[in-house]
């Protein structure tokens, strides 16, 4: 039994969904889609007994167009997967415009129950909605909710499971588009039912018929797919015929109807209409928004959340570090008891400690994050920061909401790539992914500041650093720029977006959604962080004879093979397998440079290399190291989060062959200005 | 009455959508939105320079482009829609009517 979940955004529809599921969620995404899908079992209690009932929650959309994937992904999955019951999730106190999906839903025959959440913002509106009369008129069983207290949940899984067996009959409702439209529909659904029964079966000849009018291209193609001789100037002929009779677009006035009948069914229903009125939260845009105040207000929230994350984080990374160091001696003299063979002692070590250990490093400072996050989107600040950035952010190729996800990379890549999940259209999200890795992650800093400690003085040091930041955020804009024009399938849609009312979140929320994100981060970026660590330690330690990362090891001979391909950046075989190590983790290029080197500690390295390299080498070094391929961590992230290995290659490939050309760049500048 | 584009309505000015000049799937999505024909729309807020935050049935508050807006053909209404204020500013003007 399948339970689908609908509802436009900003409807409490995740919150029903937890109360509905409790904790045990699959989080993943939409096949082909950068869409997150989520789907849990419904609670125990709530269950019957025979078939348990699979709760899916579909993506939060105004309509069932095709205009956004979203929007296609939830009618789809209600025509192809044929849930038992479509629970539609609407706005107590914003009927119109939430009864449009649900009439939507109707036409398409779904078995539907409206769930009528916010029924206490409605009534402290002075609306008073009768929910038994527009149950009557939508031909649906309505429940009454507050979601946000817990009210009517348990009412919502009785009435939707006893809709499901089929014990509350629905009432197929058909829109009446108006006579002149009716004749056309009337005439093409018979077009329908001869020429491609199949369709017509599993759709419904009127509902294609209507879609067919709305010019939706995805019915449209599925049509010609379907049969030729009828797809193209036979189709098109039907709307023109109408358009000609309105005297406007046909899917205007399809629209308009609808909404008509919407109106139809809420006057008889709704005792007060919503007043025009300037609510509490237009009085706080005044300030959030305000063009002035706007930015700095912006940074200032943006500050908080970073200290919040990175210095709440960095006490409990230290316990968690420490932590990992008792596991290991643990394991250690566990392993020495048992006499078990040195290489899988090494291995298990390498498994287990730098593996997993790495993982779980991350683990408060992701944590944090994601509860920062959750708390800017459940408080609907969210949408007022992309509403402020939206200027110069559009101005670089990107969207208002990809700031935050790049400020967040600033700490580390891994969930600024994640944080990428808030923007809702597919370009803009693939492409804010792709620049992410370019803002250059605390462990990269790291590498920075100790390069630049050791081959420059102190008060130009931090210059140096500064000129790298001013590096990544050139190329930040010109990637956007660049991956606008070049890789974004649709035109640049023009920004509109619902700004939610502020709304103090509940405490369960924040948690859930912290939750939920933070165990995908850890299936996912597990898994694979931990194949690599295993693959990375194997290539370092053998053949047996090898020192570990020495040349004759497997990634030292890959190091003289790809050596060549460096040389014209002045990096030696050493420099080369120092980058492959960082890979693993940028930190990592350091201590990879002290087995190389065969110094033990950073003060006697940074020495060392000093000896070794000019400042203008170093600087070359630095400059590869902030943008060269991001660390598999990220990789597997944007494996993850674009569902593609094409996308996690291309960013592979494309950040690689950017820090050649920017490292040579460098180099044969500061050779001319005789840096050299 | 005036036709005129909802970029140039102002704060609080309330006027009802004609027409979308837009590509037929985007004026499909602004439609369905809630800038069907025949539905008012007010001006909320028109600080910003890029975005304005439009009033649409009713209740819900959308923030798009102006160059957006400035396709969005509406009839501007007389009166406009007077704002009726929170409850909060109600109570403070009784006050002030009482001393």
């Amino acid at each position: 039994m399948v339970f689908a979940l609908a509802g436009n955004p900003n409807t409490g529809k995740s919150t029903v969904f937890n109360a509905l599921t409790g904790a045990h969620q699959k989080i993943g995404n939409w096949p082909g889609a950068t869409v997150e899908k989520k789907e849990g079992m419904l609670k125990k209690r709530y269950q019957k007994a025979k078939k348990p009932a699979k709760v899916v929650d579909l993506p939060g959309t105004y309509s069932l167009s095709a205009y956004t994937k979203e929007e296609l992904i939830a009618r789809d999955f209600v025509v192809h997967t044929k849930p038992d019951v479509v629970i539609d999730i609407i706005d107590a106190s914003n009927l119109e415009r939430n009864l449009y999906l649900a009439a939507q839903f109707k036409e398409l025959g779904a078995n539907l129950v409206i769930a009528l959440n916010m029924m206490d913002v409605a009534h402290r509106r002075g609306q008073k909605i009768d929910v038994k009369k527009l149950s009557e008129l939508l031909g649906c069983p309505v429940v009454p909710l507050v979601a946000d207290q817990g009210k009517g949940i348990d009412e919502l899984a009785e009435v939707s499971l006893l809709a499901a067996e089929g014990k509350i009959k629905q009432r197929p409702i058909s829109i009446n588009y108006g006579k002149d439209l009716e004749e056309e529909l009337e005439k093409l659904s018979k077009h329908i039912c001869q020429d491609i029964p199949a369709l017509a079966e599993k759709y419904g000849p009127r509902w294609l018929a209507v879609k067919i009018l709305e010019n939706d291209a995805d019915v449209i193609s599925k049509v010609c797919e379907e049969d030729k001789s009828i797809c193209g100037s036979g189709l098109e002929s039907f709307s023109k015929d109408a358009e000609e009779r309105l005297g406007e677009p046909v899917d205007i006035t399809i629209a308009s109807r609808r909404y008509g009948f919407i109106n139809g069914i809420i006057k008889s229903s709704l005792q007060k209409s919503p007043e025009e009125r300037i609510i509490r939260s237009d009085q706080i845009d005044r300030i959030i928004t305000n063009p002035l105040l706007g930015i700095p207000l912006f940074l200032l929230i943006m500050y908080a959340m970073f200290q919040l994350v990175f210095l709440l984080g960095e006490p409990l990374m230290l316990g968690v570090e420490a932590g990992i160091g008792a596991f290991a001696s643990v394991l250690v003299s566990l392993l020495h008891s048992v006499d078990s063979p040195p290489w899988f002692s090494e291995l298990l070590m390498v498994a287990l400690v730098e593996g997993v250990g790495n993982v779980l490093i991350f683990l408060p400072n992701i944590l944090l994050l994601f509860l920062a996050i959750a708390i800017l989107e459940d408080t609907g600040y969210m949408a007022r920061a992309a509403f402020v950035m939206n200027r110069a952010m559009q101005k670089i190729g990107l969207h208002g909401k990809s700031f935050i996800s790049l400020v967040l990379g600033f700490g580390c890549n891994v969930p600024a790539v994640m944080a990428a999940r808030t923007l809702k259209n597919e370009d803009d999200r693939l492409i804010t992914i792709l620049v992410n890795p370019l803002v250059p992650c605390a462990a990269r800093m790291e590498v920075f500041v100790f390069l630049a400690a050791a081959f420059f003085a102190p008060e130009a040091a931090g210059q140096v650093v500064f000129s790298l930041m001013l590096i990544s955020f050139i190329l930040i804009a010109a990637m956007g720029l660049l991956f606008r024009k070049s890789i974004a399938k649709q035109e640049k849609q023009p920004f509109v977006m619902e700004l939610p009312p502020y709304h103090v979140p509940t405490l369960k929320g924040l948690f859930m959604h912290m939750w939920q994100r933070t165990k995908v981060f850890v299936q996912k970026a597990g898994t694979f962080i931990f194949l690599v660590a295993i693959i990375m330690w194997f290539l370092a330690s053998y053949p047996q004879s090898a020192e570990y990362g020495g040349p004759e090891s497997y990634i030292g001979m890959a190091g003289h093979v790809i050596e060549p391909l460096f040389q014209p950046l002045g990096f030696d075989w050493r420099g080369t397998v120092a980058l492959i190590f960082g890979f693993l983790a940028k930190e990592v290029v350091i201590s990879a440079f002290g087995v190389l080197y065969g110094v033990a500690d950073d003060a006697s390295l940074g020495s060392t290399l000093a000896l070794a390299w000019t400042p203008l080498q170093a600087y070359v070094f630095m400059v590869f190291t902030l943008i060269y391929v991001p660390c598999f961590a990220t990789i597997a992230v944007i494996k993850q989060e674009t569902n593609s290995w094409k996308w996690a290659g291309f960013a592979i490939l494309y950040s690689t062959v950017l820090a050649w050309i920017a490292a040579f760049l460098v180099l044969h500048v500061g050779t001319a200005l005789g840096y050299g | 009455m005036p036709r005129i584009s909802l970029r140039s309505l102002n704060e609080r000015e309330s006027g009802v959508i004609v027409k979308i000049n837009a590509e037929p799937p985007l004026r499909r999505h602004l439609t369905e939105l809630g800038f069907d024909p025949g539905s008012v729309v007010t001006v909320i807020n028109k600080g910003a320079s890029d975005l304005m935050v439009i009033q649409i049935k009713g209740c819900c508050r959308v923030a798009i482009d102006t160059g957006m807006a400035s396709e969005i053909i509406v009839e501007k209404m007389k009166a406009g829609i007077p704002p009726v204020q929170g409850r909060g500013m109600r109570r403070r003007r009784r006050g002030c009517s009482e001393r």
